[in-house]
């Protein structure tokens, strides 16, 4: 559901200054999560977990392979967050209203996309440290 | 790192219901950061051989001392939503609104102002932690390599 302050969008500099804004920092999240991916990555493929646990490389290859899917989805959405920076710049120049909504309709769908991702992230990276962080070899207790 | 106070006019037009439902939000992210201090702190605390042998030993103690600061400030501000929560509760049902509702609308400002700092401030430490064990992983694999 979309909670944005309900004040009607209407099409000048400030506004667009504040989508603009809004872009820039789904960017910056974005290209945090990446970061983020990439260490999981290393991660998931270190040989830090005991030994002889059923099935542990199993469930770590599903953990890896879904994050593929995530990183793959990831990049999608930094992609079209790029783009929209555009479409952004561009509202300026529409010549009726109806086009003005239809880009900050978009904006909007965007923004829920970029929450949803990070949503499904963040429940992603919960089920990583509630399999793998009570199975990280202890190195007291393990050779 | 300094931290800046911005203004966040737009709160202004925010209804309770919307403030209320950012204030939900908060307290999800700050649940979600607990469990992931007491993930990364067992990764830096247990996973020690390697980190011995990188020599990264040094580093990994302040991370440690890093998390633990991090944690209090969680606290804080956890407690801090969770009034937050709650006074709305209270606002709704007092006579008094407009006095409290304006009250209540600055706090809801400054909180705003605390948690974004405070996600920053975690951001560079989770930056940090990734680099360090990042390192620690790389070099256990290269010596495995060559070994």
């Amino acid at each position: 559901m979309n909670r944005n302050t309900s004040k009607p969008f209407s099409a000048n500099e400030k506004e667009i200054e504040r989508l603009l804004k809004e872009n820039r920092r789904w960017k910056e999240r974005l290209t945090f999560f990446k970061e983020e991916i990439t260490f999981l990555n290393l991660y998931l493929s270190a040989e830090i977990f005991q030994k002889d646990v059923p099935n542990l490389y199993e469930r770590l290859q599903l953990f890896y392979d879904d994050l593929q899917n995530i990183k793959l989805e990831c990049l999608d959405l930094t992609t079209q967050v790029h783009n929209h920076r555009y479409d952004i710049e561009g509202i300026l120049e529409c010549e009726d209203i109806s086009c003005e909504v239809f880009y900050h309709q978009e904006h909007l769908k965007l923004k829920q996309k970029v929450q949803d991702f990070a949503k499904k992230f963040r429940k992603f990276k919960s089920e990583i440290y509630s399999y793998t962080g009570p199975l990280l070899r202890r190195t007291s207790n393990e050779p | 790192m300094e931290k800046k106070t911005h203004n966040y006019r737009y709160i202004e037009w925010k209804t309770p219901d919307e403030m209320h439902f950012s204030s939900l939000q908060w307290k999800s992210e700050l649940n979600f950061i607990k469990d992931e201090h007491r993930f990364f702190e067992d990764m830096l605390k247990e996973y020690t051989l390697p980190i011995l042998e990188s020599q990264l030993f040094s580093r990994v103690k302040e991370l440690i001392e890093q998390l633990n600061l991090s944690r209090k400030d969680l606290k804080l501000l956890e407690n801090r939503v969770a009034q937050h929560i709650n006074k709305l509760r209270e606002l709704l049902e007092n006579l008094d609104e407009q006095r409290e509702g304006r009250e209540y609308r600055k706090e809801h400002k400054e909180i705003l102002n605390d948690f974004i700092h405070y996600s920053r401030q975690y951001k560079r430490l989770k930056r940090d932690i990734f680099e360090v064990v990042g390192k620690a992983i790389k070099q256990q694999k290269q010596k495995r390599l060559l070994a």
